[in-house]
């Protein structure tokens, strides 16, 4: 079966001035799954997401989103849900008021639904949204994407100003709202360990760059980690990419990308946890980055 | 959006609403014939426009873009062109209704009395009668909106919109207004001086001596009050439509 995908980015790049907050980014994202946008902050997640739901322009590349030019027209907005950063809502107004609003713009909208939902959380829906707990306004938010029941929601770190404990009840109800209605998901966090439990998709954005997209399993399965006896890096077999080297007096640890087997057996190869790929990643898009400023400085 | 904007804004309704009330209930139990309290309720009348502009013109774009919430309203399923218009036609709306109530009340009250009915053309006066105030208030909230717009804060935009208002009002009355239509000179003799001009004119400059016995008086004479009045309001309109295309082009084009 072939799917469209939900989400389709060919070098999208976005400039603020002269700073790229988001640069070259190439992501595909198939329909059905969930997604963590993971990086440091001022990686590009923010910016992306706002390119994908048409809140900015990009200055560069083409973005595709459930088949379309994201734009603001109604058609495109109803079929994708978006949580900014910080969960914005009217202070002032409760969450029953923000539901009758949200039935006065939106096509359709499954009010009862989320009634039945913050409910079930037991968050009072008669009071401002200023006098609910951080917890509960991300729940408020959260049933207010869902009501207009989309095809596609994205999160931008939905979950920065939670506690443990909200965090995961977070997570329980976005959980089964894609259990139940089959949609697309892209959340985004600084925090990979938030998110490995719901995602089955990682996208890793890092100096403004993509550094990973690929299914969690995937990217478990070609990557590994090499110890063997102190060496140069040049006499590695051909088709693996170094992403992180460790040379202690004796030893080379090497964090290795290859989709096949390794097969020099003076490697011991270890596998490796999603934190640390991450993590090397991340460490690798810096050292990228700072890279290109020496070789900028050189040709000066 | 009417629902959105009503459940937004209706506290500050209600207080513009008791607001006029208030006045209108201070008007029908002052005397009518004091100096004093016609130049103070001509103060109040002249500020009511900025007001408007202060506290519905430069929050309504700029409180949404400093809490966040443009980015739960501009992802409904509401074009921000949509969004944009029917926020800034119920402001306007709204802006033009006040204006109109408050001169209505207040010319009523002062008609009665000579000093606004006679002067009807000079400044003060003609700035708070007739259908200018309307224009003003017009101007000053769509000149908040589009202040805010651009500042994406609410307090640099009130400060911006209440100097803005404020020069641009001072500008047009001391320098353009006089030659909205070229004036009339006439010479009279020194004796009658000031005492020759039609009741209701608009001295432009202090009369000129010509010889010994006469002197050379420039005023607008008081029957072009109305076309002073359609000019004027022409004026503040076209400037509104400029802030008006200003604004969208800051909501629509520019990045949430």
């Amino acid at each position: 079966m072939t799917t469209s995908p939900a989400i389709h980015t060919t070098g999208l790049g976005k400039r603020y001035g002269s700073n790229w907050a988001l640069q070259d980014c190439s992501v595909t994202v198939l329909p059905g799954h969930v997604t963590a946008l993971v990086g440091p902050n001022g990686a590009g997640k923010t910016t992306l997401l706002k390119c994908l739901v048409g809140l900015c322009a990009p200055s560069a590349g083409t973005a595709e989103v459930l088949g379309r030019v994201p734009d603001q027209s109604p058609e495109f907005l109803a079929a994708v849900g978006y949580l900014a950063q910080d969960v914005p809502l009217y202070k002032r107004l409760s969450a029953e008021a923000h539901l009758r609003v949200g039935a006065h713009l939106n096509l359709e909208w499954d009010a009862d639904g989320a009634r039945r939902r913050l409910a079930a959380l037991r968050i009072p829906t008669d009071r401002p949204v200023a006098t609910l707990s951080g917890g509960q306004r991300a729940q408020v938010g959260l049933s207010l994407v869902l009501a207009k029941r989309p095809q596609l929601l994205l999160l931008d770190e939905p979950m920065a100003a939670l506690d443990p404990l909200a965090r995961r009840e977070f997570l329980e109800s976005l959980t089964s709202a894609v259990a139940d209605e089959g949609l697309s998901v892209v959340v985004s966090s600084h925090l990979l360990h938030d998110l490995e439990r719901v995602c089955d998709h990682l996208i890793l954005l890092s100096a403004s760059r993509t550094q990973l997209c690929g299914f969690l399993d995937d990217l478990l399965a070609e990557h590994h980690m090499l110890v063997g006896p102190r060496r140069g890096l040049n006499e590695l077999e051909p088709g693996l990419t170094v992403i992180k080297v460790t040379q202690t007096a004796k030893q080379t640890r090497l964090l290795v990308q290859k989709s096949g087997p390794v097969l020099d057996p003076s490697w011991d190869v270890d596998e490796v946890g999603l934190e640390d790929i991450v993590l090397a990643y991340m460490e690798h898009g810096d050292a990228a980055a700072e890279s290109q400023l020496v070789e900028l400085g050189g040709a000066r | 959006m009417t629902y959105l904007i009503w459940r937004l804004h209706r506290g500050q309704l209600l207080v513009a609403g008791a607001a006029l009330i208030a006045l209108m209930a201070v008007l029908l139990t002052l005397p009518r014939r004091d100096g004093h309290l016609i130049e103070v309720i001509d103060y109040l009348t002249v500020v009511v426009p900025l007001l408007l502009g202060l506290f519905w013109g430069s929050p309504l774009v700029a409180k949404e873009l400093e809490d966040g919430t443009n980015g739960l309203a501009w992802t409904q399923c509401v074009t921000r062109r949509r969004w944009l218009g029917c926020n800034l036609a119920w402001t306007i709306l709204a802006a033009a209704a006040w204006g109109a109530a408050v001169t209505a009340l207040v010319t009523w009250w002062s008609l009665s009395e000579v000093s606004l009915h006679l002067s009807r053309l000079s400044q003060g006066p003609f700035d708070i009668q007739g259908i200018v105030p309307v224009a003003y208030s017009v101007f000053a909230v769509v000149l908040g909106v589009a202040v805010g717009a651009a500042f994406r804060r609410v307090l640099p935009a009130m400060a911006t919109t209440l100097a803005g208002y404020a020069a641009i009002r001072i500008v047009i009355a001391v320098l353009v207004r006089p030659h909205f239509m070229s004036p009339v000179s006439k010479v009279v003799s020194a004796a009658q001086g000031t005492n020759a001009l039609p009741t209701g004119a608009w001295l432009l400059s202090n009369p000129e001596p010509v010889g010994s016995t006469r002197t050379l008086l420039t005023y607008q004479p008081p029957d072009r009050f109305w076309a002073f009045q359609g000019i004027e309001t022409g004026v503040f309109v076209v400037l509104a439509v400029v802030l008006v295309a200003l604004t969208y082009r800051l909501v629509i084009k520019r990045d949430a």
